[in-house]
């Protein structure tokens, strides 16, 4: 069975709101930089309560900031 | 630096020198027999471990999460390092157990014919499987954090 990857577009999101750091969106989507770190490396995949909270800092749905892919 | 990590990296080197002290203090002289007579090597081990609970213990209160004082310092994906790295140290510890265990077999029964080992060993067992299952999930955190691989749990 192929492996289905979530993929995110966490740092464009960032870049795209006034180059907002890493630690700024750690801090309002209550995680660590190194999570956000990780993210955006695509080595980890958030929980939904967390890619939620991520989104409501963007002002996006969580379509427009993790996509699924199979 | 995450709590976690901080933690990890103090409880590496604390069970790292009281460890590698204790193993010094057990071989030092004789071995296990030796151990068991020498008054002196009883009390250098109590000495290790009591230094190494107060650094430990010290260690986990000043870098405990204070409220409103600092940034988050933990969060979903430290508390899946966290549970993963358990398991790992358990099963390191279950396996060392039972390699020394059968090394212990192996060596007096299987080449020198003797059914009976000094009881000195068990006591060498049992404070090498504590530092060691401590200092294993201190390793399994760190490798854990630096690959920072996961799913969150939702």
């Amino acid at each position: 069975m192929a492996k289905a990857e979530i993929k995110n577009k966490v740092r464009r999101l960032r870049f795209e709101n006034g180059e907002m750091t890493q630690q700024e969106l750690a801090d309002r989507s209550k995680c660590t930089r190194q999570t956000i770190i990780a993210l955006e490396q695509g080595k980890y995949v958030p929980s939904l309560a967390l890619a939620f909270r991520i989104a409501r800092v963007f002002g996006v749905s969580i379509d427009d900031v993790f996509e699924y892919q199979d | 630096m995450t709590q976690l990590k901080r933690r990890a990296l103090w409880s590496l080197l604390i069970w790292g020198v009281v460890l590698i002290a204790i193993v010094i203090i057990f071989f030092s002289g004789g071995g296990p027999t030796a151990f068991l007579e020498g008054e002196s090597k009883n009390t250098l081990t109590r000495v290790c471990m009591t230094i190494g609970f107060i650094f430990y213990f010290s260690m986990l209160f000043l870098t405990r999460i204070r409220p409103g004082g600092e940034p988050l310092v933990k969060d979903e994906r430290d508390e899946l390092i966290e549970k993963r790295s358990y398991s790992i140290g358990f099963h390191t510890l279950l396996s060392y157990v039972f390699l020394l265990c059968s090394f212990l077999y192996g060596y007096y029964k299987g080449i020198h014919g003797i059914k009976l080992i000094s009881v000195g060993w068990m006591w060498f067992l049992a404070l090498t499987s504590l530092f060691l299952g401590l200092i294993s999930n201190a390793i399994a955190t760190l490798v854990l954090d630096a690959r920072m691989s996961g799913h969150g749990k939702s």
